[in-house]
């Protein structure tokens, strides 16, 4: 059986690789290697979007993911794209909404978030970058606004090198730690993307 | 149930907030609900068994809230003053 050593390597190769081996590959296995809980999360997710079932073993320092494809890629693209709907995702780069003062910024930012609960249409993913993902981290005022939306089924991604680079990685309270692999297809597989 | 504080500016809403978490008053910053104004602004709300002492924190720093309204538990909303 085929095994990808990812070991060592940096947000988003994991992922990369994962999608490099999982591409051609029907209804057979592959077992990736990673040592990190970031990356484990990361391909998980990402094969598991891709229709693979994904067995996790722990050994030693490392995970050993077994992904098995069960549909092909075309069949889970159809069903995705069914799903979804409008697929609109909000793209926040900042705690603050809008440029000017901080204080209001931050006010308006909670003003918009509570608001997008009150209304009918939910985008289908809120992603927060650089600063944004003090958004989604312990201390941060909108935290019961965000699992609100994530239990509506609005998917909330951080973007997992500015949770590192701001010290947030173990802080995270709601949603996923994301990479730029994902990040970056969702905007672009976006219907819409707001960026209020 | 809870009460919301509408104040003449957005300044006043941001030092009546501070006044009343330095309190340790449970309070939140909200958009002012559609039902109650068109205009785009924030409120504090509160818990409704705690706004008669959250008006009077307010008073004592010299801040005053415009209107007060109770969020009833079918979402209407009810002018107190």
């Amino acid at each position: 059986m085929k095994e990808i050593d990812c070991r060592g390597k940096a947000c988003p190769h994991p992922v990369l690789m994962t999608k490099q081996a999982l591409e051609g590959l029907i209804e057979e296995e592959v077992i990736l290697i990673v040592d990190n809980e970031a990356a484990r999360e990361n391909v998980e997710r990402f094969a598991k979007s891709q229709g693979c079932a994904v067995t996790t073993e722990k050994r030693g320092p490392d995970f050993h993911l077994r992904l098995q494809k069960v549909k092909s890629g075309e069949d889970h693209k159809a069903v995705r794209e069914k799903r979804d709907g409008a697929n609109v995702v909000v793209y926040l780069n900042s705690r603050f909404l809008g440029i000017g003062d901080e204080a209001l910024g931050s006010i308006l930012m909670r003003s918009f978030l509570k608001t997008l609960l009150e209304l009918e249409t939910k985008p289908s993913r809120l992603i927060l970058i650089n600063s944004g993902v003090w958004l989604s981290s312990e201390g941060s005022d909108v935290l019961e606004t965000l699992k609100t939306l994530s239990e509506k089924g609005v998917e909330i991604l951080s973007c997992g090198t500015c949770l590192d680079f701001y010290g947030l990685k173990e802080k995270l309270k709601v949603g996923v730690v994301s990479n730029m692999f994902t990040i970056a297809q969702a905007l672009l597989e976006a219907e819409r993307v707001v960026r209020p | 149930m809870t009460c919301i504080l509408l104040f003449q500016s957005v300044h006043q809403v941001m030092k009546a907030e501070k006044v009343l978490k330095e309190r340790g008053m449970a309070v939140d910053l909200i958009p002012v609900p559609r039902e109650i104004s068109s205009d785009c602004g924030v409120a504090i709300e509160v818990p409704a068994e705690v706004s008669e002492k959250a008006l009077c924190f307010i008073g004592e720093r010299g801040l005053s809230c415009v209107e007060c309204y109770q969020r009833g538990d079918g979402g209407r909303f009810e002018k107190k003053q």
